[in-house]
């Protein structure tokens, strides 16, 4: 389980730039959020703060309530991708896999029943088999491209497999008081003091002088005593309560081969087992990046660009990959991008950023749907949203040139009849400066025949055919107006259309401050 | 009969020029069309000659003649010039000889000099220039620290060197402190320590260049793949000897052979400190010097008996760096 909590995160640099301003997002358990935007928005350091490879400068960071800030990033139980794979170059795929394993150790059940003949007849046969599969690696290190071979170790660990089950379902974990547990959270306890304790220093020392500042160090200690709390609850249940037993160790050779296996059969990349990145294909190479995140099965995924390095038919395939190995694995996903398509299509939220600051938190659709300002309005949907600045006077919509314009390019006017339903909310902006917003696909076009129909004159100054869509180029007052046409429209380059807007599908946003006008 | 007085009368120059530019003549019909791409092979070649003429001559002379003039003397008489192997019986003679034995202890100390610039010099360097690419607090001061034994000059080390373990030095004191008991002329004037106290000068001083390599090499290494293997929970420790080692592998590797090449070279600054080798702490390549250049420092001037000296170390050299080569082969270089 891994709820995540970013509040008044701020990161600044040394050299005095401020690259993220009071980031505050709750994410929950399982959740797949992409943080989106426009290169130097402060979503890969973000993320980098998350993963504990930055510092945070000030704010907080919980996973499930418990104050990160200052904890490692290996103890974190994060697994990150990068955008340039970050392989070890000089370890084969099955050793990138291995070598996080190897590394760690976990929490690994005490079982009382190990004699059970049932049980111990299961591990013999498995054993046999992991010899086998051995034999099987060794001649597979040295021909790779031997399919019979594949096939042969396959059905090997498809065995090994199913034997496990077997035994899973036979196995009677131990059962008693969890004194390893116990001692964490004493430590836990006692870390968590000392915090305090630290903290009620700098209180005491510049509350006078800075009382502003001191009130998040009180805030602070406010959430690390619920945390106390939290964890002395959990401590004293574990001194009366019997638990099941674990025991925290390294990975045995055997399970080691076992996870790594199953990670490389969850990603297609048995094949690829005993090569080095450098003998891999950029996919692939992402495969194995994926598979060595999957591995060490984490509380929390972060991925920061990972598609970028790759080409467009493989970034569909691989998005698709991504997200089967989220509903497969059920941990909580950060996910980075610049591609509003990736956001769109993979999130179950998006945070949309720029310099900086949030500008807006939401599902994929009421980003769509309900922009909070005119940067999340022209960066989600493709094509992006058309605008045209003016000013609102008495229930008219008047357009103005695009500012930095001489003279106009195409339409040289343009009025615009406001729907009633916005009328009352554009009434405090009578005489003033708003911008019109619609998309693509909420104009109309139909091309001119001759005889005058409702909407506005324009001409068409390019028109691209993308198979049943036609996208129709022309210009209003300089500003360049996309129109998402079906292909039977009959429009061509140079021909002259009306365009009108469906009623219900514009937005207005404020002239000064481009805050959505609701 | 015209064209041959024609042809004779011409200046020794004249048909220089005109053997240089007589295909360009012969494919444009004047030497001013020559300009362009199509240059005279001959031309080309004179430009290549000249540029190599001077280090090849070098080589020629300064390498590969004394070389095969040094093979020759190995085997010859020092007073008459006959061939024989008097020279190999006489080095084998000073070799193990219970008394006066200055090769072996000449050879002894080279391969201290050897072993530790080996096993402790270069093992440090490499360790030394990844705090300093981790940039561990103070590492600008470290640096600094590091890198001025190649600035300041070998003399002014090796005095203030000898002032810090003569007997009143702090070094002494230190030793001293520890219960270590101090000769009475000082580290340096004694048989048993005063190779030690050298040796331990040529690791003080000898990080330099190690350094440097080792961390350009470090340099190189991706960002992000420290960073995956921190996440991972690799410590400092692995992080060196996994992932930090074999990226930079190509470079230890040639390092480690440079290294090589000096099995029976590997020296400290003998002349500064001992000069008379009146402390045992004569080395190989010290002794030959001194065979030839040293007759106020009981040299013979026998170039004879020092060649086939030189000869038997290479000998025996020769295989070991190409053994030691072909194992560093081994390892397949990484691409990154």
């Amino acid at each position: 389980m891994a709820n995540l909590k970013l509040k008044g995160v701020n990161k600044v640099y040394p050299n005095g730039v401020q690259a993220v301003f009071d980031f505050n997002v709750d994410i929950k358990d399982k959740e797949f959020i992409v943080f989106v935007g426009p290169s130097g928005c402060g979503k890969s350091t973000t993320l980098r703060m998350v993963a504990g490879l930055e510092t945070i400068t000030s704010g907080e960071f919980y996973i499930d309530g418990q104050l990160m800030n200052s904890v490692e990033p290996k103890d974190r139980n994060i697994a990150m991708v990068f955008q340039n794979y970050a392989l070890y170059p000089h370890f084969t795929v099955y050793e990138n896999l291995r070598f996080a394993l190897k590394l760690r150790k976990v929490p690994r059940p005490i079982y009382t029943n190990l004699e059970d003949p049932e049980i111990v007849a299961l591990t013999k046969e498995n054993q046999e088999l992991f010899a086998t599969a051995n034999k099987y690696n060794r001649q597979f290190k040295k021909k790779q491209y031997d399919d019979n071979l594949l096939i042969e170790r396959r059905e090997v660990y498809k065995k090994i497999f199913e034997n496990e089950e077997k035994l899973q379902g036979l196995y009677v974990q131990a059962v008693g008081i969890d004194e390893y547990s116990i001692n964490k959270a004493t430590k836990l306890i006692a870390k968590l003091k000392k915090d305090i304790a630290h903290n009620e220093k700098i209180i005491s020392r510049y509350v006078e002088d800075y009382p502003e500042e001191t009130k998040r160090f009180v805030e602070s200690n406010e959430n690390i005593a619920k945390q106390i709390k939290n964890v002395e609850e959990k401590l004293e249940y574990l001194k009366t309560h019997e638990v099941p037993l674990n025991q925290v160790r390294h990975l045995t050779k055997y399970e080691m081969d076992l996870e790594i296996n199953k990670a490389a059969d969850s990603i297609d990349l048995e094949r690829y087992l005993y090569r080095k990145p450098a003998a891999l294909s950029g996919g692939q190479r992402q495969r194995v990046a994926l598979g060595r995140a999957i591995v060490r099965k984490p509380a929390v995924f972060l991925m920061d660009e990972p598609l970028s390095n790759l080409d467009a038919k493989l970034r569909v395939q691989t998005r698709s990959e991504i997200i089967k190995i989220h509903e497969r694995v059920g941990a909580t996903t950060i996910y980075v991008t610049h591609d509003q398509t990736e956001a769109m299509t993979m999130a179950d939220r998006i945070v949309v950023m720029k310099d900086g600051y949030i500008q807006q938190v939401g599902a994929p659709k009421e980003l769509f749907k309900d922009p909070a300002n005119k940067f999340v309005a022209s960066f989600i949907g493709s094509p992006a949203m058309n605008f045209i600045s003016g000013t609102y006077s008495n229930g008219v919509f008047k357009g103005e040139m695009k500012e930095g314009l001489v003279e106009a390019v195409g339409n040289e006017s343009f009025e615009y009849e406001v729907p009633s339903a916005y009328k009352a909310m554009l009434t405090p902006y009578e005489g003033k400066k708003v911008i019109l917003g619609v998309r693509p696909e909420d104009i109309e076009i139909k091309k001119a025949t001759g005889k005058k129909s409702g909407g506005t004159l324009v001409n068409c100054d390019y028109v691209e055919l993308l198979g049943y869509d036609l996208m129709v180029y022309a210009y209003i007052l300089g500003n360049k107006v996309v129109v998402k046409s079906e292909e039977n429209t009959g429009i061509a380059m140079g021909d002259d259309g009306y365009i009108t807007f469906k009623e219900d599908a514009v937005y207005f946003f404020d002239g000064e401050t481009e805050q959505r006008i609701r | 009969m015209e064209k041959d007085i024609a042809k004779k009368k011409k200046p020794l120059w004249r048909r220089i020029r005109n053997f240089f530019y007589e295909k360009d003549r012969k494919v444009f019909g004047s030497r001013h069309l020559a300009a362009g791409p199509v240059l005279s092979k001959r031309r080309t070649s004179l430009f290549i000659v000249a540029l190599l003429f001077i280090p090849i001559a070098h080589w020629l002379v300064f390498w590969l003649y004394i070389n095969i003039n040094s093979i020759f003397l190995a085997f010859q008489d020092f007073r008459t010039g006959e061939a024989t192997f008097v020279n190999f019986q006489l080095f084998w003679e000073k070799l193990t000889s219970p008394v006066g034995n200055e090769i072996g202890i000449a050879l002894r100390n080279t391969l201290i000099y050897f072993g530790t610039t080996v096993l402790v010099t270069m093992p440090l360097s490499f360790v030394i220039a990844y705090f300093l690419y981790k940039k561990i607090l103070g590492h600008r001061i470290f640096r600094i620290i590091f890198y001025l034994p190649a600035i300041i000059s070998g003399v002014a080390l090796v005095a203030a060197f000898k002032e810090m373990v003569a007997p009143y030095g702090f070094i002494s004191k230190i030793l001293e402190f520890f219960g270590m008991e101090i000769p009475e002329g000082g580290l340096l004037y004694d048989n048993t320590t005063a190779t030690g106290t050298i040796v331990v000068y040529c690791i003080l001083t000898g990080f330099t260049t190690n350094v440097l390599l080792f961390s350009g090499a470090m340099a190189r290494v991706p960002q992000e793949v420290l960073e995956s293997a921190r996440l991972e929970g690799c410590g400092s420790f692995r992080e060196l000897v996994e992932i930090i080692f074999p990226l930079i592998w190509p470079t230890f590797a040639t390092q480690l052979i440079f290294t090589m090449t000096g099995l029976f070279t590997a020296s400290g600054p003998i002349m500064l400190f001992d000069k008379m080798n009146n402390y045992e702490t004569i080395t190989i390549s010290y002794w030959i010097y001194r065979e030839i250049y040293g007759t106020g420092l009981g040299g013979t001037g026998n170039y004879n008996l020092v060649s086939a000296t030189g000869l038997v170390f290479t000998l025996i050299g020769f295989p070991i760096i190409m053994l030691t080569r072909f194992l560093t082969d081994k390892v397949e270089p990484v691409e990154y």
